[in-house]
């Protein structure tokens, strides 16, 4: 049997880490994660072996080369372009001639391949799935099959999981399943040559697997395995510190009672305590003083004295929370840790204004319900396409901040707004649109004339009522009735990257306060003007808003006037807006 | 009246007499000081030491008169920041956009 690893992924969701190390070279236990693949694979005696790669290749040739060393036979496959897992399959059908299994390059696993192949052979399968028990993960397709394995249907698990069985990342094909796959468009093992089993009733059946299983996919994960698979480790070889302990401080054993493992030429200082496990790196220097607790140092890394990190990864001089919510905290004094503790207080009076939010929006949708019926028609009636336009709006761009010693680093977070469609669905060239902009200068955009603009769409902008849907935002609960109006992409990352202006009052770092702030519907640059404001002012109004729901207390204390949370100016924020709105200030 | 004008040497001070700054007179304070560079005045610094609140409109007749004074080849300096207010500026960068002095006197020398 050969082999195929699947390592070409962008890893998009393992950023910035994958900028400069591709998923499968990232560590586990200072080893990379495609040399314990290969070395499974070995173990069953597959020992041909090709790897399909494009993100960061050379990194990974550089590595492991023809495998010699390894006992193996490596050869790769580069995509030029990227389509989807099961088109990789297609670029290398010379290499199937008997059953292959696939491998994806970003997960381990302890299945028994031979048990996976009679099973695969017994039930005659032209493509066999190797699923898990899993029922916490999202976003992620439910593999359903009958009582003889076979596979019949699936399901998109949003959040609640209904059928527990979804796609291990390990695959055993025969090459007819090949005539089903595309050679130039984007096809996914786990998505589209799942829909197709199911449909064209191909015969595709599931194995399931016990054990121990872990998939890199968020920097979470990465953290999450290395830690669980050194309290393994240390369990089993009886020991604390695992690795090369040459250049560690004599006392630093004394204080020790959480596993550790110390990567070859990594240094550990005087007092550095460590709290709970930690996987270090090569190279590392942990300065004088500092305390660690469930973190990864990667190699090359150097971290200072006297500081805390805790929950992260750590690789050169960029830091990565783990914790979903919120980014790395780094103050002065280089303390490192996430910031969510919210007190019962503030969830209670969090609560209540989501409480709030929700019964206005509740009121505000039965009021308008018929005026939005006869809007859904005349939109239906102008002109061809769907009522809703669903805008992608993002909450904060990929935020990479550099503090004096640190880089700070939060992900990307989108939002959908959900509107009246007030535009044609056909296309217009867009150097054209961008002459139209209201904003002389600057991230943002609006058109006042808009070519795209339908005679519904016309009135419903003038009037503002494209946006009477977003009141189902509201009672979603992914925005309030008063915070921040998130910004489309483009906008977002310009104002992030380069302010609001291309002369000297760039107010770059003003403008990026938005990126902080609670999004809502009412606000003050919706009170006060909309478009009808300078780029500077708006982002003025904007950055104020977004400090008015700081959760410093201290701040909060000194800020009290600023505060959009207390009662008058919660309802204050909201009247004037919707005046402003009937006023129809800067609507177009 | 809620804003005082001053003449320290060839420098007016404006002095901003409300508790509250808000967009009610922002507008006016944006003529005052478009009148005043309009005059010939290159060097401005307004004292905001009886504000406990300034809010976004009013800064924001602030910043653009910022803009076209230093597109003149002049300057708007600030003083006297109350705490809440210094929060504020300090929260929103503000305080590194314009030049900030703790009384009137540091920011008329540093005019000098």
């Amino acid at each position: 049997m050969k082999g195929i690893i699947l390592g070409a992924g962008l890893g998009k969701r393992l950023q910035p880490l994958s900028n400069e190390i591709p998923a499968p070279m990232l560590p586990i236990l200072n080893k990379p994660l495609i040399l314990y693949i290969i070395e499974h694979l070995k173990k069953f005696e597959i020992t041909d072996i090709k790897i399909s790669l494009h993100h960061l290749p050379e990194i990974i040739d550089a590595f492991i080369g023809e495998g010699e060393e390894l006992n193996v036979r490596i050869s790769y496959s580069l995509e030029k372009e990227l389509f989807g897992t099961a088109t990789a399959l297609k670029r290398v059908t010379s290499f199937f001639n008997d059953t292959i299994v696939i491998h994806y390059g970003n997960c381990l696993t302890e299945i028994d391949l031979n048990e996976f192949y009679y099973f695969h052979k017994s039930k005659k399968s032209i493509f066999s799935y190797a699923v898990i028990e899993n029922t916490i993960a999202q976003n992620t397709y439910e593999i359903i099959f009958d009582q003889n394995s076979k596979i019949v249907n699936y399901r998109f698990r949003r959040k609640r999981s209904i059928s527990p069985y979804i796609s291990a990342g390990v695959f055993l094909a025969e090459k007819e399943i090949l005539n089903y796959i595309p050679s130039n468009s984007k096809f996914s093992l786990d998505e589209e040559l799942l829909f197709t089993i199911c449909e064209k009733k191909i015969d595709s059946f599931a194995f399931v697997v016990h054990g121990e299983y872990f998939k890199i996919e968020y920097p979470k994960d990465l953290l999450k395995t290395n830690i669980n698979l050194l309290k393994l480790l240390s369990e089993s070889e009886g020991q604390l510190i695992i690795g090369d302990k040459r250049k560690v401080h004599k006392d630093f054993q004394k204080s020790l009672n959480v596993p550790v493992m110390i990567g070859e030429n990594s240094e550990i200082r005087k007092n550095v305590l460590i709290k709970s496990p930690v996987v270090i790196g090569k190279n590392v220097v942990i300065d004088e003083g500092t305390t660690i607790s469930n973190s990864l140092i990667l190699d090359d890394t150097y971290i200072g004295k006297n500081l805390e990190v805790i929950d992260s990864i750590i690789y050169k001089n960029l830091c990565i929370n783990t914790t979903q919510d919120f980014g790395i905290y780094v103050t002065d004094s280089f303390i490192i840790s996430p910031i969510n503790k919210s007190r019962l207080k503030d969830k209670i009076k969090g609560m209540t204004y989501r409480i709030f939010d929700f019964v206005i929006a509740l009121i505000g949708l039965i009021i308008f319900l018929p005026l939005m019926l006869l809007i859904a028609i005349a939109i239906k009636l102008d002109s061809k396409g769907p009522i809703f336009y669903r805008s992608k709006r993002l909450i904060r761009p990929l935020l990479i901040e550099k503090t004096q010693k640190w880089y700070k680093y939060e992900p990307e977070k989108e939002v959908i707004y959900l509107k009246f469609r007030t535009m044609k669905v056909s296309q217009f060239p867009e150097e054209k649109i961008s002459e139209l902009n209201v904003y002389n200068e600057g991230p943002y955009f609006k058109a006042k004339d808009d070519p795209r603009i339908t005679r519904v769409g016309k009135f419903l902008r003038r009037t503002s009522l494209d946006e009477l849907p977003l009141l189902f935002n509201v009672l979603k609960g992914d925005i309030g009735l008063v915070g921040i109006w998130a910004l489309p992409p483009e906008e977002a990352q310009t104002l992030y990257q380069e302010g609001i202006s291309k002369d000297w009052l760039k107010l770059k770092e003003l403008a990026q306060v938005r990126f902080k702030g609670k999004l809502g519907l009412a606000g003050y640059w919706q009170s006060r003007g909309r478009s009808n404001l300078t780029a500077e002012e708006r982002a003025i109004h904007d950055s104020i808003q977004a400090i008015s729901n700081i959760e410093d207390e201290k701040l909060k204390k000194r800020l009290k006037e600023y505060r959009s949370d207390s009662v008058k100016g919660y309802i204050s924020l909201i009247l004037d807006t919707i005046k402003s709105v009937i006023k129809r200030k800067g609507a177009y | 009246m809620n804003f005082v004008e001053q003449k320290i040497g060839n420098v007016l001070v404006v002095g901003v007499n409300l508790a509250r700054a808000t967009l009610q007179e922002a507008e006016s304070f944006k003529q005052l000081l478009f009148n005043a560079m309009e005059r010939g005045e290159r060097k401005i610094v307004v004292d905001f030491s009886q504000c406990d609140f300034v809010d976004s409109t009013f800064l924001g007749s602030l910043v653009v008169s910022l803009k076209r004074m230093t597109q003149a080849g002049g300057d708007i300096r600030l003083v006297g920041f109350r705490p809440a207010v210094r929060s504020m500026m300090e929260l929103t960068r503000m305080h590194k956009v314009f030049d900030c002095y703790e009384t009137v006197q540091d920011a008329v020398k540093s005019f000098e």
